[in-house]
């Protein structure tokens, strides 16, 4: 990509000798937008925070887009001279070459220089925020060279205003980029990426070093201005190799140098900041010469020695705006850049919000749950609050009469209770026994849910599944089925059948009134026939048994019960009810099975909410939070902004 | 005599290491940190057995360090002759050079020679050594098998000392000391800086970079350009130089071979020993986890078994009365009140007969007795396979919702020890099953046998002449009166005073209140008996709660949990062994090495 584009802009950027003041007129129309922009984003960081990406901080364009852009395009032009290169070559040296006097400490030791050192023009300060400049440094005055040597964690960056600097340039000078500190590496490319001009600072040594390779390919695709200046050079000796060295380098990088110089290796004449540095003239794609045989291609034209200004002359004769608007530009488009930018960082979203989709489908599944085979409510406690729910409706005579039946049964029935529990019987209790069933259904539940979990954990990314290991450890999982088993054996479940008998029993009573009318008006005749009844039993010896009859009937609503109810109701009701009567027995079935059915979904969805309190909680939530992000609002507005800024640039380019 | 003896006695502990080692090795393991260590040590040990097959043949000596720092120049200036290229552009040695004597026999090292250039030169530096000179490791990003590092990966596992060249620009470079700490382990180190014309003398504070992890004994500040100057002129290199040739003939010669040989195959295995050791520690806590789970959850099915049986017991008191009866008619023989509670007991053992027909608990069963309970729990597991399904038989204790429980939490602590999976996924629902069947038989067997001894006890106490006395003679009243009666009847009355015999009207009346009577004592006794009985059964519940059973419900995994913390012993005892040999033949030496 880098060459593609440096060539581009270069071109772009001779176009724009003519015309450049228009367009960086028209870059600061931008400005606008990518503060928008750079907003928007950093409020799509803190909504896709369920996400877990890697933060924005420290991915290369935004870096650009808070360092470079935003301090840089509604500025003066200006320019920020950065030296920069590997440990212990000399940049420092260099850069006192540039100020002209011992701004910046040099060591023979490696690592030296920790923090960078800025050199501003008279008055710079007063115009400018510096802070806002350099957002990434702590900004300190510099009272002496020694100080960019303190080994202190926090980012400082030392200025000072000198007369020599020239009006609009800062100079720079950076801590090393491949030393076995990698905070100078960090200090180094925010120096970087504030940068537009870079002073490439390399030695016979180091022009090849993967570290440096890879940090100034960095600088190539943001399109900086570069000066390279080869530093220790044995000179007449080495005059054939620089050319060899600066085509590996600028191959390697795609870095394309505005000036080249030579520093001759002479330590004393660095001290005494008295290095003669040689212009050499270089243009891209020169061949590589073997060393000794005639170099045709090479234009190395030895410039004589040129006095030291020349390095901070150079500087003072680049084309400013020029180079002001390209490496702007560079970054913009870097930042604009589908694979390297925004984009990328959307794709990157959208992603993961996919994944997080997919994975809250899993959860959110209900067949989770409706796959294990759910016990039946007891009809017994459905059967028992029907009746009871009957007799607080009956009417007054009626329930006068079987009031007093029911007493009286009442009564034979807790004495017999009474002697059959001495007699050591234990009465059934048809709660416990369904509490105790639904418990084992709900662990088959979880047994599956946790097998599901385990199948993801393999499937998907590494941050859910970290997530859903620390759910799929032992210790959470006793913890889950103690606070479950507790919110189940609390569970109150004549309540919620209560309930749900209530609502049946009305809707019977509204939606189908004939056939409740006929259940009235069987009850009321056993009401009649009862005390005959009663009686009829008395007489066979059987007191009490007429009781258990009744309750037999009423909890299984055998044949028996009703039909001999049926006998005597068809009389007093007419043919009419005949038909209805062939459809009770149905009618009381289809009841039953209503509640079964809304018991079971009811106790399903109880499951569901306390998986999700006791367990998924915030998983839950962050999934479905991050499964909605890419279609969050947020998410539109960068990606309509981002449109916006790369319909302009078209726009600027084709006219 | 002694040294060679010393060495053979070496050599015997580092062949008996190495034994133990690939035995350790080749054992499988269900832990994943246990088999990754293995698999380390596997790849140590086809490492270093080249090692030990050449451990008599010359050092190999190889360059390291950054792209032009003068490792080429530093060989050359070393065989006084212009071998490998030492040039200005970066990097010049793309093909690694070997420099050996005519007489070294190359072909037993094993190197890769087909992309090697090697020279054979007569000279006494290589009479001892064979030098290589390396391919640097910086330049290259994004390793492919053609670039210099990969070329220096392949050859760094045959060499024996390296050489680190470094320069005042280079010694802090974060991929050179990166790649270093990587070649450095199984290896000497000598530690030179280059450019001593041009450059400063920064050797203080290398050193204070490298002590870190190094053991630095000497640094070396060398003029290649001027050592080779004096090669050529047929001049002994002086100075720095002139140290550093010294420092190879006298630590790198045919005496010191096996010496550094030695060293570092004990320094190669100790690092990675020390490795695997780490990764079983590391895991420690989580296995330790899992078995505090395991015995909690053993702990938990004892007390729920033992709370269930306690229920049970306490409502089957009709059954401690027979057992308790028999127990003390066995022990009182026949005299007539244990004759009446015999025949009490033996008309209730009917009873109890047919309540064992219709028993619903294990706990009675337990109760029924050792021989008979068994006998009856073995036919009821063989029909709980039969009708696996059948679910909520009143068992002792372990229902499926709690087993599958169980099953939960293990599983998750088994997942965060890193225990291989498929040992758990094997063991199914019915495996786990058939183990707490297993878990409550052994239960139910050491349950039925306390009982015994806690009726024996109970009898034993009641037992006790005074009881049995105050009970024999007492009961003898009414018996004793009656007999009385009838026989003065008979040989008095009849005979002598000719009385009409007693009747019916005596006699059933008689036989009326003694079967009351009789009744009466057997009620007292057995109230007797019961007294208490709840406390025993609470007593023995406790007891019961507080066994620690053979096995739990993962007997698998538990004994896993056992091997890992075998493994991990038995590398802390390598470990420790390793350290000793390598502490026991230690010598001083001038030969920098990693520290460990």
């Amino acid at each position: 990509m880098s060459d593609g584009s440096s060539n581009a802009l270069a071109t772009a950027g001779s176009r724009l000798d003519s015309g450049s003041a228009a367009s960086v007129g028209a870059l600061r129309q931008m400005g606008q937008r990518i503060r928008q922009l750079s907003e928007s984003l950093v409020r799509l960081e803190s909504a896709a925070r369920p996400l877990q990406l890697p933060p924005l901080d420290g991915r290369e364009w935004f870096d650009l887009l808070q360092r470079k852009l935003l301090p840089q395009l509604n500025d003066d032009a200006y320019l920020i001279v950065a030296v920069v290169g590997g440990t212990n070559i000399g940049k420092s040296v260099v850069f006192n070459h540039i100020a002209g006097f011992r701004a910046s400490a040099s060591s023979p030791l490696a690592s030296g220089t920790k923090h960078p050192v800025a050199l501003i023009p008279q008055g710079f300060d007063e115009s400018h925020d510096l802070s806002a400049i350099f957002p990434s440094f702590e900004l300190r005055p510099w009272s002496s060279g020694d100080e960019a040597l303190l080994d202190i964690p926090a980012h400082c960056m030392f200025w000072r205003s000198h007369d020599r600097v020239p009006s609009n340039l800062v100079i720079l000078d950076t801590p090393d980029v491949d030393s076995d500190a990698p905070v100078n590496w960090q200090r180094a490319d925010a120096v970087r990426q504030a940068a537009d001009v870079l002073v490439a600072v390399l030695t016979q040594q180091k022009y090849n070093d993967a570290a440096v390779k890879q940090f100034f390919r960095k600088a190539a695709m943001e399109d900086k201005a570069a000066i390279i200046v080869f530093n220790q050079v044995e000179l007449p000796d080495d005059e054939e190799y620089w050319p060899i060295w600066l085509n590996t380098f600028c191959r390697e990088t795609g870095l394309n140098p505005e000036y080249v110089y030579l520093a001759p290796n002479n330590r004393k004449a660095a001290e005494a900041i008295a290095l003669e540095f040689e212009e050499r003239i270089w243009k891209p794609g020169d061949a590589p010469q073997l060393p000794g045989a005639s170099r045709p291609g090479s234009i190395a034209i030895p410039n004589g020695t040129t006095s030291r200004v020349s390095l901070a002359s150079a500087l003072s004769q680049m084309h400013f705006a020029e180079i002001k608007l390209r490496t702007l530009r560079g970054s913009l488009q870097f930042v604009l850049n589908p694979d390297t930018g925004v984009q990328a960082y959307l794709n990157e979203i959208q992603a993961r919000s996919r994944q997080f989709h997919e994975a809250a489908g899993v959860f959110l599944r209900r067949s989770m749950v409706q796959h294990a085979d759910w016990p039946v409510p007891p009809n017994s406690l459905l059967v028992n609050e029907m009746w009871a729910w009957w007799s607080d409706h009956r009417e007054a005579w009626t329930a006068g009469v079987h009031g007093f039946y029911s007493r009286i049964s009442g009564v034979l029935r807790n004495g017999v209770q009474a002697v059959r529990i001495r007699l050591g019987y234990v009465p059934a209790d048809a709660i416990a026994e369904y509490r105790e069933r639904e418990w084992d259904a709900i662990v088959r539940v979880l047994q599956q849910l946790y097998e599901q979990l385990q199948i993801i954990t393999k499937l998907n990314n590494p941050l859910l599944t970290e997530r859903l290991e620390s759910l799929l450890s032992g210790t959470t999982c006793e913890g889950l089925l103690s606070r479950l088993h507790a919110d189940h054996e609390r569970f109150d479940f004549h309540t919620l059948v209560h309930e749900l008998v209530t609502g049946e029993m009305e809707w019977l009573r509204t939606e189908r009134q004939p056939l409740f009318e006929l259940l009235r008006k069987f009850d009321g005749a056993t009401a009649v026939f009862r005390p005959v009844i009663t009686i009829g039993f008395a007489l066979g010896g059987g007191i009490g048994a007429e009781h258990f009859l009744m309750d037999a009937a009423t909890q299984t609503l055998t044949h028996l019960a009703v039909d001999s109810t049926v006998a005597v109701a068809t009389t007093a009701a007419g043919e009419a009810a005949v038909d209805a009567t062939a459809g009770l027995m149905g009618q009381a079935k289809a009841s039953l099975l209503r509640l079964h059915q809304k018991f079971k979904q009811r106790r399903e969805v109880w499951l569901l909410e306390q998986i999700r309190h006791h367990f998924l909680g915030d998983l839950l939530t962050d999934l479905e939070a991050g499964a909605t992000i890419s279609r969050s609002a947020t998410c539109q507005d960068v990606t309509r902004l981002l449109n916006e800024l790369v319909n302009q640039i078209k726009q600027q380019e084709t006219p | 005599m002694t040294t060679e003896l010393a060495q053979l006695e070496l050599l015997a502990h580092i062949d008996d290491l190495v034994s133990q080692l690939s035995a350790w090795s080749e054992q499988a393991s269900s832990w994943d940190p246990a088999q990754h260590g293995k698999s380390l040590v596997r790849r140590l040990l086809k490492r270093i057995e080249p090692l030990r097959a050449r451990v008599e043949a010359p050092l190999v000596v190889a360059t390291f360090g950054g792209t032009g720092v003068g490792k080429s120049s530093l060989v050359n200036a070393l065989v006084g002759e212009e071998i490998s290229t030492a040039g200005r552009q970066r990097p010049t040695t793309t093909q690694p050079i070997v420099l050996a004597h005519p007489q070294t026999d190359l072909s037993a090292y094993d190197l890769p020679l087909g992309e090697l250039r090697v020279v054979t030169r007569d000279i006494p530096l290589l009479r001892d050594i064979v030098l290589i000179d390396c391919p640097d490791p910086d330049t290259t990003e994004g390793e492919s098998v053609e670039s210099n590092l990969a070329r220096l990966h392949r050859l760094l596992p045959f060499c024996d000392v390296l050489l680190y060249v470094s320069t005042q620009q280079k010694y802090r470079s974060a991929r050179v000391t990166d790649e270093l700490l990587q070649a450095a382990s199984g290896c000497r180190l000598v530690f030179v800086q280059t450019h001593a014309d041009l450059d400063e003398d920064i050797r203080d504070d290398w050193r204070t970079q490298l002590s870190a992890r190094y053991s630095v004994s000497d640094l070396f500040f060398v003029d290649s350009r001027r050592a080779m100057q004096e090669q050529q002129s047929g001049v002994r290199p002086t100075g720095e130089f002139g140290r550093l040739i010294d420092l190879l003939f006298r630590e790198l010669s045919a005496a010191q071979r096996v010496r550094i040989r030695r060293a570092n195959l004990l320094g190669l295995v100790h690092e990675v020993v020390q490795r695997a050791r780490d990764a079983l520690v590391e895991n420690s806590a989580t296995v330790e986890k899992l078995n505090t789970a395991l015995s909690e959850q053993r702990h938990r099915s004892t007390e729920r078994m033992a709370s269930r049986l306690q229920d049970e017991l306490l409502v089957s008191r009709g059954l401690w009365e027979q057992r308790l009866l028999g127990q003390i008619t066995q022990l009182w023989g026949y005299s007539p009140f244990a004759s009446v509670l015999r025949l009490w007991h033996s008309q209730a053992s009917l009873l109890a007969s047919y309540t064992l027909m219709r028993a619903k608990s294990t706990a009675q069963m337990a109760l029924v007795g050792l021989v008979h309970g068994s006998r009856w729990l073995t036919s009821r597991s063989q029909a709980s396979e039969a009708d696996r399904r059948l679910e909520g038989i009143a068992t002792l204790g372990l229902n499926d919702a709690e087993l599958r429980e169980a099953q939960l939490i293990i599983s998750g602590h088994v997942h965060a020890a890193k225990l291989q999976r498929p040992l758990l996924a094997d063991q199914s629902f019915d495996q786990l099953r058939q183990a707490a069947t297993t878990v409550q038989d052994e239960f139910l067997t050491d349950a039925a046998r306390r009982i015994d001894d806690l009726i024996l006890a109970i009898a034993t106490r009641h037992s006790y002449w005074f009881t049995r006395f105050r009970y024999e003679l007492l009961f003898a009243i009414l018996p004793g009166f009656l007999l009385y009666r009838a026989g003065r009847n008979f040989f008095y009355d009849t005979f002598w005073l000719n009385k009409p015999h007693l009747d019916a009207n005596f006699y059933i009346p008689a036989a009326l209140f003694l079967v009351l009577w009789a009744a009466l004592f057997v009620m007292a006794f057995t109230r007797r008996l019961r007294s208490g009985l709840t406390r025993h059964i609470r007593e023995l519940a406790q007891q019961l709660a507080a066994v620690k059973m053979g096995a739990g419900l993962f007997p698998e995994i538990e004994h896993q949990c056992l091997e890992y913390s075998q493994e991990r012993d038995r590398l802390e005892a390598l470990l420790i062994k390793i350290e000793g040999i390598r502490d026991q033949y230690a010598g001083a030496s001038e030969l920098g090495a990693v520290k460990s």
